[in-house]
């Protein structure tokens, strides 16, 4: 599409038939699985060490650390592929799975070697019902032709893959939560420490819990090396990512991209430009947790964490939703504070309440009804929120708040000067 | 021998024999038996549209597990239905990025089409309307999804198109078993709105009405109300509910 991308991910990736088996086969799949069957488990996890690969769900952390924590030779273990995308503005998880699932499940059977697990699960969000079935369907495919199950490929290990369902529960995406949830009880985390799943984890056992990107990154460093894999990418970012980009842009989608190009090049030239030329206002560069980044910022911000973070926000999940110069700041962020406070679980306070209360000020401002101290009120509530929380949840909310309050407090001002939005008719036409 | 809570000889009226093998299938497949709590109720919710307390308590036996433990598990989750809905479920995004192309009118005329608010059923029965939290369609924002399939990029007339087409069943998707007759016979669980996320949609807009601080007490109202432009809240549970056939339970 164009030369800022690279297909690895997403090499042929609209291919009719590659969701198949012998479509996946046909595309080169399957090939990086008996490698890793010779390969001694250890070794798996040096070369994912070594290319640097790194999570891709949001927090970034480095795959083969997280899989040496695991104790070792301590069974039963576990290995949990997140497929619970559920932060606003990604969608890049479905479009792989859609479109190449057995890519993923080479991963996961991968990671389960690597880390010697006795069983796999795949967390499959509720929303993503069809999507479900097609996994459902590659495994059951995969089982028939030997690659899951007794005996994989007559090598005499062994691996059950088991595709689980999920309700609805953005919470369920944390991988505390998660792990309660597939346990079978409410989504709520689990205090911390233990820090790591890969302590205590599913079943109070010893857990992988990886993303699905990540792991379908998996066969391809197998497959191809670790020299290979770090040709793209920075030195502390490597390889490839698929991003999402959303919002006021003219083609938004799924793009796979080396990781560190410019955000100014991603939205001008992936994303097709600002939808109805309008001016770049903000954007989230890492999903809606993501604190928010002025035009003036996104001028020499690269994708890539390090970058991302110099500007003091995050790379998150990759989703980059692009806001014009329409749209309210205020009456966004009020959407994103009930959104925050609607999927909080309740089990910690300080979540629990905030998330409430935060909704309910910025609304109380985006209507007309709030006074000066209410910005400074909305900032004391993230700070009592940031840090305080159990789980990434309460963070997720009080960062993208924070820094709404703090990068446009002007906007903020204005509303209470005017008692109301002084944007609502600039915002309500450009969506007619 | 494992601690066997309940008889394994119980009778089922609401499983049927299939059904309960496969729950009790799923109860093997998993380490853990409580796991396969969440995938037994997407069966029961397949069979009968809704999840009764009578529903739950059968799964409860099919999985030796306390019937507080499923119900605990069921109130978490924001797709199970505890009251009858429509035929067909229309779920509206209305998250950031649908949001910023413009999902508020999008569920403003579906609320038009519909004739009630998101989160009730319209008068006929046919359509439950929900507003849902991000649903992974934002590259082709605003989206909806109808049973679980996802309709993108929605405007002003395939908002219309679509809900005439769903009146007519005119298509292709199966139709959810609404639990209306269910609800004749059996104890509702009173433990959300049908669908709605745990924290119920208030009626006036997502964060209701909230006090004005300028005006000191007075309240200011969310959005406005579909009734305020001539539409009724229609009944819930539909008074006649049309004759619900059985899904696929394709998510099962």
């Amino acid at each position: 599409m164009s030369e800022l991308t690279v297909a690895r991910l997403t090499r042929d990736i609209e291919t009719e038939g590659l969701n198949t088996l012998d479509g996946y086969r046909g595309w080169g799949g399957y090939q990086a699985l008996p490698k890793a069957l010779q390969m001694e488990p250890a070794e798996i996890e040096k070369w994912v060490s070594d290319s640097g690969l790194r999570g891709r769900g949001g927090a970034g952390f480095p795959t083969g650390r997280k899989w040496s924590l695991m104790p070792k030779g301590k069974k039963p273990r576990y290995l949990v592929a997140n497929f619970d995308e559920s932060e606003p503005g990604t969608f890049k998880d479905r479009y792989l799975v859609e479109r190449n699932p057995h890519l993923v499940l080479e991963g996961i059977l991968i990671a389960a070697r690597a880390v010697d697990a006795d069983q796999s699960f795949i967390y499959v969000r509720g929303e993503y019902a069809e999507v479900q079935e097609l996994v459902r369907r590659c495994v059951d495919e995969a089982r028939a032709a030997g690659l899951v199950g007794e005996n994989i490929l007559g090598s005499g290990w062994s691996q059950d893959v088991v595709v689980h369902g999920g309700a609805g529960a953005y919470i369920c995406g944390e991988e505390n939560a998660l792990l309660e949830s597939l346990n079978g009880n409410r989504g709520r985390p689990r205090p911390k420490p233990p820090y790591f799943p890969a302590v205590i984890g599913l079943y109070d056992a010893p857990t992988a819990l990886n993303n699905v990107e990540t792991l379908a990154n998996v066969p391809l460093i197998i497959d191809h090396g670790v020299d290979w894999y770090r040709q793209y990418g920075t030195e502390r970012s490597s390889g490839t990512r698929l991003l999402c980009g959303s919002g006021h842009v003219n083609r938004p989608g799924v793009f796979e991209v080396p990781q560190g190009i410019p955000m100014m090049s991603f939205i001008n030239d992936l994303c097709g430009g600002m939808l109805d030329g309008q001016t770049l206002k903000a954007v989230q560069p890492g999903g809606s947790s993501s604190q928010f980044l002025t035009a003036a910022q996104c001028e020499d911000t690269n994708l890539d964490a390090e970058s991302i973070q110099q500007h003091g926000s995050m790379a998150g999940s990759g989703a980059v939703i692009v806001i014009g110069e329409s749209q309210c700041m205020v009456e966004y962020t009020a959407r994103l504070a009930d959104f925050y406070y609607r999927e909080s679980c309740g089990k910690c306070t300080p979540c629990r309440e905030g998330t409430f209360w935060l909704s309910r000020v910025v609304h109380r401002i985006e209507r007309g009804g709030g006074r000066d101290e209410d910005i400074d009120l909305m900032v004391d509530v993230c700070n009592n929120i940031d840090g305080k929380s159990l789980c990434a949840l309460g963070e997720a909310a009080a960062w993208p708040i924070r820094s709404s309050v703090q990068q446009f407090e002007a906007e903020y001002r204005a509303h209470v000067a005017a008692h109301g939005c002084p944007y609502k008719k600039a915002g309500a036409a450009a969506v007619a | 021998m494992p601690l066997e809570l309940y008889d394994r000889d119980a009778t089922y009226s609401i499983l049927n024999e299939e059904e309960v093998a496969r729950v009790r299938e799923l109860r093997r497949r998993y380490p853990g038996r409580k796991s396969a709590i969440l995938p037994a109720l997407w069966i029961l919710q397949g069979r009968q549209g809704i999840l009764t307390a009578e529903g739950m308590r059968e799964v409860a036996r099919a999985l030796d597990v306390p019937s507080a433990a499923v119900e605990a598990v069921a109130s978490f989750y924001s797709m199970y239905f505890f009251k009858p809905h429509g035929r067909y479920a229309v779920e509206v995004c209305t998250n950031l990025s649908c949001h910023l192309r413009g999902s508020t009118e999008i569920l403003r005329r579906f609320e038009d089409r519909v004739g009630c608010l998101a989160g009730a059923t319209s008068e006929d029965g046919a359509i439950t309307l929900l507003e849902v939290e991000c649903m992974g369609a934002c590259g082709g924002a605003p989206a909806v999804q109808v049973n679980h399939r996802f309709f993108e990029g929605m405007t002003a007339a395939k908002v219309d198109q679509l809900v005439d087409d769903l009146r007519a069943d005119r298509v292709d998707l199966h139709r959810l078993p609404t639990g209306a007759e269910v609800a004749e016979r059996e104890t509702l669980v009173d433990l959300a709105n049908p669908g709605a996320n745990r924290v119920p949609l208030p009626a006036r807009g997502s964060a209701g009405p909230v006090v004005d601080l300028v005006k000191s007490g007075e309240v200011l109202e969310g959005r406005e109300h579909p009734a305020e432009r001539g539409y009724v809240q229609a009944p819930s549970p539909p008074t006649q509910p049309p004759p619900a056939p059985r899904g696929e339970e394709a998510r099962a």
